[in-house]
């Protein structure tokens, strides 16, 4: 027997080894194809799919295409045309540089690749099955490069095993293509799935149109533009209105250029950007550019590129959240716009643009920032400790609070309701300028919080108990802790491994839906804890929402005496400042503030 | 088309279809109101793709043809006209000319072509009854309706035609439960349908407004009804009703029987300090007497006790006091009787042994 043991590995033995971290699931083969075509400078990428890519990906480009050789060379491992030299490595403004994924594909599959060069010919078709011998014959010549992946794993039975249903692993694959297609909005994208078109997105598009037909109408409806530069970082993005929430992060993308990341401290740092307009258990909806120079982000960090590692992160952190901050504060003008022409057109002489102010303190204020700390809201949470330099320039100055004479809020006499969703009233010194739902909404949850204190939650027993089918992670969760629900007034009863009988609903909410109220609870618990803390926010947020529904909405009209009424009820309610969700529900104009405005004083 | 027709039975025909009319619908043209004239009648109809009604009504026609016209405005302007006058209609160049009196107005309107009429499914099962039980029976359940459009069948009421020949109408929001019989005095074909909330309430106002009697039909995906010159019929809700029957307590073993006017003013003043989401009330039952209680985390207590016949054990069951009046507001006759078994049980209300309506409340734990 040698006595020598360690030896190099065959390369098809370590081309599936790297294959085990590139190629994870068919969703990643087409992330690194596609990466690929957008390497080659495609202006066009067809993707095919059937049985969820089990039995073929098909990747079609219209991108530069390679020589006879190129092809073959492509397909060994560490063979790239992007990069050459380590200092390259430090700064790669494209989106492969491993040279592993053709080769490591082709270890775990059948794959032909048809591909010419721009002017040639003639064009060359490559087969490789398996990592085994490669084999080359020439082809008609054709525009860019098309490859084809089929019965993927067919080697790797154990692999194979791992895949998720087809539904699942198709999921994954449209959602893989829709963070792609936004990622390159002037690039055309098509996914076909057995045959079914998922995702059409024509060439040439702006942001904005992209994202409208990936993420929908309702989101497009439901988001502002914002876009700022930051230390030498420019963020884009369409974030979403404080409103328009999310139950888990899976609605945020983020293109760090022209990548798709998915990366824990841009999440936080988003989330950061939301922090006091959304329930802690939300998460905002958002799809966010950040273009840098390459130097300062290091890709080489994760095999299949997801993660990334930058020099600055504090500055990054802070430029995400002056960028959702921006757009956030964007929404909050077009509140106080409503007062005067003068006003509006002070503030769109601004574009939603407002640069933050650079650290050095050496560039000047923007005048949007100084028309918006004209209307001051009342002070908002607590500032984000490290996005600090992202908020000075923020709403949340407290200037004079409204309060009168004797210490306590004065918000005045109505003068008269504005557009069915404001009241407008005279106080000693100025203006104030009431979101009436925004205040009504922060009544009643008050009102709602008081009913509750000191005294357990009446329960409604159902008359017929409501199945509920959570999933298997809830279910597992829930055997165990169907107590602590009897704190919240439900009561639910198993019925099998992932069934439940839902028997009583908490009073309060008892004309909401059964599944749904207790998904939400479930949900809550599992993130917060069931301790009483987490209790507590699991209450505060069904209030919440309670309140909202219950409350006057905007576009009533008001009677003066109704106006009145919910002025003196502000004035007798605590934390009054904001709505549940952080909105502010008033905001202030002082006479000296208006002169200002209308010039006849400096 | 050029017609004319007497202003009453115009608006009459107008405002039935008015009530469908969604206000804001995606489909332009289902704002309006589709106008038909032929022979010697007008049939004005309007759908808002779920309900649709047609209305029939006497006219001079000179010309024959149809239009469609925005439901709303035309409404507003018969409105206006002189109520004893005829009034005349003819589209002219793409509008709808309407002369009544000196009164000229000149509607935009849409062709006809495009307007998705009223269709009526062939088939089904059908009856014939009094408007005025059918609209009775409606006004007795349909409080019971819930609003939770994620079961949607709990947002419309039962029709049901059982073995016994009897029509009921079965509504609940899953906390408490509405039904009504009614003897049809002949066999039916049973069946079963869910109609959506919109369609009961224009079947319960088609038939308050129907003197004689109206025709139901129970089809597969559809129900309809003919009442005087209107023909409503409405899609189903496309689910299984719960087995209502399972939920009905049928051997509760205690009675105890109330005055239901007084039964209601007491909840009602005592509902003033109760919670003001969940009203919830505390009924003490104990042999003659019932005491009512409530009260809320501001210390605010309200307290009253009725007589009343009973002669159990001593039992106390919370309610939403909502609920219990809901019920007493339908109720007809002087005495209230009320079956139950313990504090956490179901709760059977009626007015008497062979009462058509049947109630259940599930009580609260407070
Ligand atoms: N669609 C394509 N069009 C043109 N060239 C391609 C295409 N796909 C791959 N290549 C070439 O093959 C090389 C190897 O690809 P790959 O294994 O994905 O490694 P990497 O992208 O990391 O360089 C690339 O560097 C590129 O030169
Ligand atoms: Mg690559």
């Amino acid at each position: 027997m040698s006595q020598h043991v360690v030896h190099l590995l065959p390369p098809a033995v370590a081309n599936q080894i790297a294959a085990g971290e590139v190629v994870e699931r068919p969703a990643s083969i087409v992330k690194e194809l596609v990466e690929n075509s957008l390497d080659a400078g495609a202006r066009r990428i067809v993707v095919r799919i059937e049985q969820a890519g089990r039995r073929l990906i098909e990747v079609d480009d219209d991108g530069c295409g390679m020589s006879a050789r190129d092809a073959e060379m492509a397909m060994r491992r560490h063979a790239t045309s992007k990069l050459s030299s380590a200092e390259e490595l430090a700064a790669i403004a494209s989106h492969g540089f491993r040279g592993e994924a053709l080769p490591s594909i082709a270890s775990v599959s059948r794959l032909t690749m048809h591909t010419a060069l721009g002017e040639a010919t003639e064009g060359v078709e490559l087969t490789q099955e398996g990592g085994g011998p490669c084999r080359l014959r020439p082809a008609p010549p054709r525009r860019g490069t098309r490859v084809r992946v089929r019965d993927l794993f067919f080697n790797t039975p154990a692999r194979a095993r791992f895949l998720r249903t087809d539904r699942t692993e198709e999921a994954v694959i449209v959602e893989t293509m829709r963070a792609l297609a936004m990622a390159s909005p002037s690039v055309g994208f098509r996914l076909e799935c057995d045959g079914r078109k998922r995702l059409d997105a024509p060439p040439g598009q702006a942001r904005e149109a992209r994202v409208r037909l990936v993420m929908g109408r309702e989101f497009a409806d439901n988001q502002r533009p914002a876009s700022i530069e930051y230390h030498g970082i420019q963020a884009h993005g369409c974030l979403g209105l404080p409103t328009c929430h999310h139950r888990n992060a899976e609605r945020m993308f983020f293109f760090v250029n022209g990548r798709v990341v998915r990366d824990r401290q841009l999440i936080a740092a988003l989330r950061a950007g939301y922090r006091d307009v959304l329930f802690h258990d939300r998460f905002p909806q958002a799809v966010l550019w950040l273009e840098m120079d390459p130097a300062l982000v290091d890709v080489n960090v994760h095999p299949a590129k997801r993660e990334v590692r930058f020099r600055h992160p504090q500055e990054v952190r802070a430029a995400v959240i002056a960028c959702a901050r921006a757009a956030i504060a964007e929404g909050g003008q077009t509140v106080s716009s409503t007062v005067g022409e003068q006003a509006v057109a002070a503030l769109a002489r601004n574009p939603a643009t407002p640069a933050p102010r650079s650290r050095a303190g050496t560039s000047p204020r923007p005048d949007a920032a100084t028309l918006r700390a004209l209307f001051t809201a009342p002070a908002g949470g607590t500032p984000d400790a490290a996005g600090l330099e992202a908020t000075e320039w923020e709403v949340a100055e407290p200037d004079a609070p409204a309060w009168g004479e004797s210490g306590r809020l004065d918000l005045g006499a109505p003068l008269a309701q504005i557009h069915r969703c404001y009241i407008l009233a005279q106080t000693a010194d100025g203006v104030v300028l009431v979101d009436q739902h925004a205040a009504a909404e922060r009544i009643a949850y008050e009102r709602l919080k008081r009913q509750l204190a000191g005294r357990g939650i009446a329960s409604q027993p159902l008359l017929a108990p409501e199945r509920w089918q959570p999933d298997a992670r809830t279910s597992a969760w829930l055997h165990e802790h169907l107590d602590e629900l009897a704190r919240f007034g439900f009561a639910a009863e198993p019925k099998g491994e992932e069934c439940f009988a839902i028997t009583a609903v908490p009073a309060l909410l008892a004309g909401e839906p059964p599944a749904e109220l207790l998904a939400e609870l479930v949900e809550s618990l599992m993130r917060h804890g069931a301790e009483a803390e987490g209790a507590g926010r699991v209450l505060e947020r069904w209030l919440g929402n309670r309140a909202c529904k219950g409350a006057i909405k905007s576009g009533r009209a008001l009677s003066p005496a109704e106006q009145e009424a919910l002025l003196r009820q502000m004035e007798e309610t605590p934390n009054i400042a904001q709505c549940n969700h952080g909105r502010p529900t008033y905001a202030r104009l002082s006479l000296a503030a208006l002169e200002r405005l209308f010039g006849r004083k400096e | 088309m050029h017609i004319t027709v007497s202003r009453n039975n115009i608006l009459g025909a107008v405002q039935r279809c008015q009530n469908v009319v969604e206000r804001r619908h995606t489909v332009p043209i289902l704002s309006n109101i589709l106008l038909r004239a032929s022979d010697d009648d007008l049939t004005a109809s309007a759908t808002d793709l779920e309900v649709g009604i047609r209305a029939r009504v006497d006219a001079s026609v000179q010309e024959a043809g149809g239009t469609t016209v925005a439901a709303r405005k035309l409404f507003d302007v018969l409105k206006e006209l002189d109520a004893d006058a005829d009034v005349e209609l003819k589209t002219e160049d793409g509008f709808l000319r309407i002369a009544s009196g000196r009164s000229r107005f000149k509607l935009a309107t849409m062709a006809p072509d495009d307007f998705p009429d009223v269709q009526e499914e062939s088939g089904g099962v059908a009856v014939r009854l009094d408007g005025a039980d059918l609209a009775a029976m409606i006004a007795s359940t349909s409080f019971a309706m819930s609003t939770d459009e994620t079961r949607k069948y709990l947002t419309g009421t039962l029709f049901e035609l059982d073995g016994d020949g009897r029509l009921n109408l079965v509504a609940t929001d899953g906390h408490r439960l509405a039904l009504m019989r009614r003897n049809l005095g002949q066999p039916v074909e049973t069946c079963q349908s869910i109609v959506p909330r919109k369609a009961v309430v224009e079947i319960r106002k088609l038939c308050e407004d129907e003197p004689g009697q109206v025709e139901l039909r129970i089809g597969e995906r559809q129900i309809g009804l003919n009442a005087g010159g209107c023909t409503l019929v409405s899609k189903l809700i496309d689910a299984r009703f719960p087995n209502y029957a399972d939920v009905i307590p049928v051997n509760n073993p205690e009675l105890a029987t109330a005055s239901r006017a007084e039964l209601d003013q007491i909840l009602r003043r005592i509902m003033i300090v109760a919670n003001e989401f969940t009203h919830d009330v505390r009924l003490l039952l104990r042999p003659g007497e019932m005491v009512v209680s409530a009260h809320n985390t501001d210390q605010e207590q309200a307290e009253e006790s009725l007589e009343l016949d009973y002669a159990g054990p001593e039992t106390e069951i919370g309610f939403n006091a909502r609920y219990i009046r809901d019920v007493l507001g339908v109720m007809k006759g002087d005495a209230v009787r009320i079956h139950f078994r313990d504090g956490l049980s179901p709760v059977l209300l009626d007015e008497s042994e062979d009462a058509a309506a049947q109630f259940v409340i599930m009580p609260m734990r407070i």
